[in-house]
């Protein structure tokens, strides 16, 4: 069931001007892996993600799922196929862990039925996946900001879907936090057999840890794994002209000061 | 702080189902007759033979009156959470889109343009109903405007601008009505605009009981999308919610309760916005499957309760009900408020 974009160009529409940001892509998504979005900021990350949420329609070409334009499926199809964390902040946090899980289950439940077995099993496998089980009756904001994104990515979870796709969700997180979510993303992808999505700033830690990356520059853009873009030199043209280059020896990026200029 | 636990909750819905039974038995008792609770009972249970003028009280005025208590309290409570949801606002209520503007409009066309107007209008038109048909046509015709802007725009928020538009924009023709009319027209005016659940038929008790049912159904229906809601857009639409849908029936359930009790009962304001925050204190919770039916029963017995204060000063002088609900509402919200220390929707 594979994610592709074809010859996609992602933007907004502003009255009946077309405001191009990125594209065309056409790529397909590796299934099963964990594929890690880059690119400064307005490059077009967020908008991208916007596109596969049909939250924003494309500019030309299409997000395609098994053959099929996202398009043509219904919300309730795509809810049950790609799942969303975003960096949003909610209306009410008045809420348990619990209940937060338990609307990753909506797309499967009619009117106001009650949640069936398979529901309940859902969100008990995705709290303790996320070992937020001890913590599954606790409101959403008395939450530490690493609780929360776990808790919001349980809530991705229990919604069942093969694709999840994760806007910049390691943000707002210290270097602990960081490291733990990035695990549970990994755990997610070779446990869960989940294709994750994920956009994010941290491009060491992409070229370190993730399978693939697309990289966003200047309506360019480059996708392959990480070795193959160090390779083709793309990391340094993603600075061209700042203070900054990829030295490739160390997959670090490192300041140009000026004295050793 | 952690959440109530499943028996603390059942043991709050027993307290409030009792709280409900005392409310409307206290409120069938007040009036400028006392009558006890034992001769209610009896009267309800057609033992009551002795006392014919009691039976007809308790039959004719105060049940009528009890029954539309509890639609009414019911109704602007459910109305007004699905205003605080769909526009993500603690401060929006029942009346937030304008639909009681409307009726106020069409009220005080009627009552204070009416001279003008009987020209134009049908002789059978200007009978008793013709109050509650001004008003109805007025927020059902704010209601319709604003369900064809909804089908057009995606943002809430220019929603909630427009409806507050519609109120400045009828208010304004209300004042310059005043200035010109009389001073009886003006008083009638006055007069509806404190509301009165008493003076119902029970033809129009039933009009109002279908609508504020049928709105309360919606609602109870969409109990999931109303949860989703509260994720925030982005969360409810990759959860599969169409979100233009939910917001017309939201529309659609809120104006059908808040336009027939504004038509009927007058413009009675502050318990929908007050009603469901006092439940999300007390059940600490936005769940609307909490919500929904808590905001039902203790809306109910809010208007119970502030009916049964406005009948205390005895015999012939009852306090307008507008004014009661407010008075002896926003004490309670304030001190929930301060004792919880912070609110969220």
């Amino acid at each position: 069931m594979p994610l592709e974009f074809r010859n996609l160009i992602i933007g907004y529409r502003d009255k009946s001007k077309l405001k191009e940001i990125a594209g065309p892509f056409d790529i397909e998504i590796p299934e099963k892996k964990l594929i890690a979005v880059i690119g400064k900021n307005g490059s077009g990350k967020t908008t991208l993600i916007k596109t596969i949420g049909q939250q924003l329609a494309s500019l030309k070409g299409g997000v395609y799922l098994n053959e099929q334009s996202l398009l043509n499926i219904s919300n309730n199809q795509r809810a049950r196929l790609i799942s969303f964390v975003y960096t949003t902040t909610l209306s009410s946090e008045n809420m348990t862990v619990h209940e937060l899980v338990a609307l990753g289950r909506y797309p499967f439940l009619h009117w106001f039925s009650k949640p069936s077995k398979k529901d309940t099993d859902s969100i008990k496998e995705a709290l303790t996946f996320t070992a937020l089980d001890v913590l599954a009756k606790t409101k959403i904001h008395e939450l530490s900001d690493g609780q929360k994104q776990r808790a919001f990515i349980a809530r991705a979870l229990a919604q069942e879907t093969p694709y999840m796709v994760l806007d910049e969700p390691m943000s707002h997180l210290d270097h602990h936090h960081k490291a733990q979510l990035f695990s549970l993303m990994k755990k997610l992808v070779t446990e869960k057999n989940k294709t994750i999505v994920y956009t994010t700033h941290d491009i060491e830690n992409a070229i370190n840890h993730a399978d693939y990356i697309l990289a966003l520059n200047e309506g360019e853009s480059f996708f392959n794994t990480p070795k193959k873009l160090i390779e083709k030199g793309v990391f340094n043209r993603l600075f061209p002209k700042d203070r900054v280059y990829f030295d490739s020896t160390t997959n670090r990026f490192l300041y140009l000061d000026s004295k050793s200029k | 702080m952690t959440s109530p636990t499943k028996t603390q909750r059942q043991l709050r819905y027993l307290l409030l189902g009792l709280l409900f039974l005392w409310a409307f038995l206290l409120n069938i008792s007040l009036g400028s007759v006392e009558i006890s609770v034992e001769k209610i009972i009896e009267s309800v249970m057609g033992y009551n033979i002795n006392e014919p003028q009691i039976d007809y009280i308790i039959h004719q005025y105060r049940i009528p009156k009890a029954i539309t208590a509890v639609i009414v309290g019911a109704g602007l409570s459910i109305s007004g959470l699905l205003m605080q949801t769909l526009f993500k606002n603690p401060l929006a209520g029942p009346y937030v889109l304008g639909v009681s503007s409307g009726a106020s409009l069409g009220a005080a066309l009627y009552l204070m343009g009416a001279s003008a107007l009987s020209a134009f209008v049908p002789h059978w038109l200007m009978g008793n109903w013709s109050t509650t048909i001004a008003a109805s046509i007025g927020s059902f015709t704010v209601l319709f405007i604003v369900a064809a802007v909804a089908t057009k725009i995606k943002n809430t928020m220019a929603l909630l601008i427009i409806g507050l538009m519609f109120g400045s924009l009828s208010s304004a023709i209300v004042s310059i009505l005043a200035f010109f009319s009389s001073k009886e027209s003006l008083q009638k005016f006055v007069f509806w605009t404190y509301g009165n659940l008493g003076n119902l038929r029970p033809s129009e008790i039933g009009i109002l009981g279908l609508f504020v049912g049928i709105g309360s159904l919606l609602s109870i229906l969409n109990t999931n999308a109303l949860n989703t809601m509260l994720l925030g857009d982005d969360y409810a639409i990759s959860l599969g919610v169409s979100l233009k849908k939910t917001h017309l029936i939201i529309l659609i359930a809120t104006g059908l309760i808040a336009g027939s009790i504004t038509a009927l009962v007058g413009p009675i304001a502050f318990l929908g916005l007050a009603v469901p925050h006092i439940c999300r204190l007390i059940w600490d919770t936005s769940n609307h499957k909490i919500l929904i039916p808590t905001s039902l029963i203790m809306g109910a017995i809010f208007m119970l309760i502030s009916d049964s204060i406005s009948q205390l000063p005895g015999s012939a002088n009852v306090l307008p009900i507008n004014a009661v609900t407010a008075l002896f509402g926003s004490p309670i919200v304030i001190w929930l408020l301060i004792r919880k220390k912070q609110i969220q929707l």
